[in-house]
């Protein structure tokens, strides 16, 4: 694998984000992310972008989750690809795929473009919206992250269509929150381990404790399931049109065992960090309270879980599991 | 990134070929062996078994040509091991010979001792015990007491091993033993190599929870070995142990030994009528999913030449919670009425094998200690 591109990446995203966590949609980054051109990685370079595969593009939504950065930007990554597939122009400023008349939209209130997903006979409709601010019935998640319900009806006649299955498309979606927690994940165990490795009680740093060392070693293995689970989906995600089946139980798999594991993390991360970690000021609580969010967001923890257990109960009387497993194995390019 | 990383492996069209290949023989070869055997998983024992898989090149598999193995590389040996497991096929035989054995002696063996062993491994003939644990010696492995005393033609050794899987029907054992006084607390260890055919040798059987004879003490009374038992190093025992145990903790085995209950529970589930509350049928699937990539991920890091020490702990402490968890799984998803008398004894098989597996090969506290460590935590 050529890791210069992908190295490249983190760098830049890592030099942008850092220092730059938050509650709210930071203006001033965004355009530094447009200027970047991490809106537009996925795109061929014939549509403006830079035909970057599955794992370079979604690096930076990686890292600026890591960093507890508010902005829409896999959101936007992933709506601009939809438009692609849809042959569609890639959209103005921030945006985000909606499901007509259902979950909120993440930063909706912020967004210059929402493009809405319909399910009808004709296959994925898609409407390009422009919503002002009185389109929104604003809320917010657990971490004070954006999520408002769109008010505005779409027009009878869509744009486009989209030639995928709408699985595919929340598959995506879950996909990224999986990608977003792997992230966050890493950040807190990162802030867990320089925090035991200070802070003293009986003598001795906490870390020095074998009942702490053992929360964060369950800790670590957690945060790497998390990590594994997104990047397998991520490297799916390149033959997703093509093979879509494998990519939606991937997909499904990473959002289930990344939830999973952010449960454990969050846990073991207030739990070494005493009441400091509770406290308002310190910044653990803006990674744990997106963690327990993300867990849930575009298909809960338990759906996907179901949608994992109704297609291995599916499988021919007679069929086994494995080799449906194996099937769904990340194939070499050719 | 602060946590370790596991850098995906994809899988190539040969690789496919061969996990293909396996698989076709493995559906003949056990057409006729139930679930309740298969669910011994890598305990159960079958010599003829384990030299047809020597006649078709699937053991001995990352070995070099010259020692009767076959030159291919970690990830092919993953896959064939993988698809073994998931089948349930019967491995006991050659397992820690394959698995431990081989590459220990390919590593640390004499030229004399690689010709004359590993081609035997490679050939399914040659079975291997472990001689790690004592009766007082478990997880503080520093403190065996069995030891190798030089003498003017080699060595003799005294001491008793426990917990020797099939001890009883290996024809070697690898024993860690003293051989040398030292300050440092992990010195004067060597690894001995030890003919069980040789007299005073008496291995005697220990019964598990569920009253099967895997395991056995073995005693070595005054047992005379020629000089050249010596594994590797006078005295680099220690090392030598830590490497053979960092071969045993990544691989399929860590997370698929009670992978026979998963695929009867859903044998039975799909025979239920109405459905159940499955929501921890598929959160154990995405768990499985995402260990198969990490321990295949460690298995790409071992074929480069790598030694993923920390990588193999978070899998081996990963697959055994999941192990584990399987039988308790299958009690909240499955109904009472759409069990049947198969299903019942796979269940109850894994039920009695599962405490095992967060203790053999490292228990949880030791590898956790190994994972705080690869962390800078200690």
């Amino acid at each position: 694998m050529d890791d210069s591109t992908y190295s490249m990446v983190i760098e830049s995203a890592e030099k942008l984000f850092s220092d730059r966590g938050g509650k709210d949609f930071d203006p001033a980054l965004w355009a530094a992310v447009e200027e970047a051109g991490f809106p537009l990685a996925l795109l061929s370079e014939d549509r403006g972008g830079y035909g970057f595969c599955a794992r370079e593009a979604f690096a930076p939504v990686r890292v600026a989750a890591a960093h507890g950065v508010a902005l829409p930007l896999g959101e936007t990554l992933v709506a601009n690809w939809a438009l692609g597939e849809a042959g569609l122009d890639p959209a103005e400023g921030p945006a985000a795929l909606a499901w007509e008349g259902k979950a909120a939209v993440p930063y909706g209130r912020f967004l210059k473009t929402v493009v809405l997903l319909r399910e009808t006979e004709a296959g994925l409709a898609v409407f390009v919206l422009h919503p002002r601010g009185d389109d929104w019935r604003t809320a917010r998640n657990y971490a004070g992250e954006a999520r408002d319900v769109l008010t505005l009806a779409a027009p009878a006649q869509p744009d486009a269509h989209i030639a995928c299955a709408p699985v595919v498309l929340r598959a995506t979606l879950a996909m990224l929150r999986a990608v977003q927690i792997a992230g966050a994940t890493d950040a807190v165990a990162a802030m867990c381990m320089s925090y035991c490795n200070e802070r003293e009680q009986f003598g001795r740093p906490l870390s020095r404790l074998q009942a702490i060392q053992h929360q964060l070693a369950v800790l670590a293995t957690q945060g790497c399931a998390a990590t594994v689970a997104a990047d397998m989906a991520v490297a799916a995600f390149d033959t997703a049109l093509a093979q879509a089946d494998p990519f939606v139980l991937t997909a499904a798999a990473a959002k289930v065992r990344a939830a999973e594991a952010a449960t454990t993390v969050s846990s073991i991360a207030h739990q070494v960090h005493g009441a400091i970690g509770f406290s308002e000021e310190y910044p653990l609580h803006r990674l744990t309270c997106r963690l327990w969010s993300w867990r849930d967001e575009d298909g809960s923890e338990a759906q996907w879980a179901r949608h994992l257990a109704d297609w291995a109960e599916s499988l021919q009387s007679g069929g086994q599991l494995w080799p449906a497993l194996t099937a769904c194995d990340l194939r070499e390019a050719t | 990134m602060t946590l370790p990383t596991f850098p995906l492996e994809t899988t190539s069209t040969a690789q496919v070929a061969l996990r293909a290949e396996v698989r076709a023989f493995l559906s003949d070869a056990l057409v006729d062996l139930p679930a309740r055997e298969r669910a011994r998983s890598w305990v159960g024992f079958d010599a003829d078994f384990s030299a047809e898989l020597g006649k078709r090149g699937w053991l001995g598999m990352t070995l070099p040509k010259a020692y009767g193995g076959h030159g291919r590389d970690a990830v092919d040996r993953h896959i064939v091991v993988e698809e073994l497991l998931a089948a349930g096929a019967p491995v006991a035989a050659h397992w820690i010979a394959d698995r431990q054995s081989a590459p220990l002696i390919l590593r640390h063996g004499t030229e004399d001792q690689r010709r004359t062993i590993l081609p035997r491994i490679a050939a399914g003939t040659c079975f291997f015990g472990i001689g790690m644990s004592e009766a007082s010696s478990g997880s503080d492995l520093a403190s065996v007491r069995t030891k190798a005393e030089r003498t003017a033609d080699g060595f003799v050794l005294n001491g008793t091993k426990l917990w020797t899987t099939y001890g009883h029907k290996a024809h070697y054992m690898i024993v860690f033993c003293r051989t040398g006084k030292s300050e440092d607390r992990h010195g004067g260890f060597s690894q001995v190599l030890v003919d069980m055919s040789l007299p005073g040798i008496t291995v005697s059987p220990v019964l598990d929870i569920a009253g099967e004879h895997h395991f056995n003490e073995v005693s070595f009374d005054n047992v005379v070995l020629p000089p050249d038992a010596l594994l590797g190093e006078e005295g680099g025992g220690w090392a030598q142990v830590m490497s053979e145990l960092a071969f045993e903790r990544s691989g399929p085995d860590r997370f698929l030994s009670s992978y026979v209950l998963v695929e009867d529970l859903l044998r039975c589930l799909k025979r239920a009528s109405a459905g159940g509350e499955t929501t921890d049928l598929g959160r154990m699937i995405a768990r499985l999913m995402v260990l198969r990539q990490m321990s295949l991920s460690v298995a790409g890091r071992l074929a480069r030449g790598e030694q993923p020490v920390l990588a193999a702990a978070i899998v081996k402490d990963l697959g055994a919670l999941f192990e584990q968890d399987v039988p308790e799984i299958a009690r909240r998803v499955l109904r009472d009425d759409a069990a049947d008398a198969e299903y019942a004894a796979v269940f109850q098989r894994i039920l009695l094998a599962a405490p095992s597996f967060s203790l053999r090969g490292g228990t949880r506290e030791i590898l956790r200690g190994i994972i705080a460590r690869g962390l800078g935590l200690r």
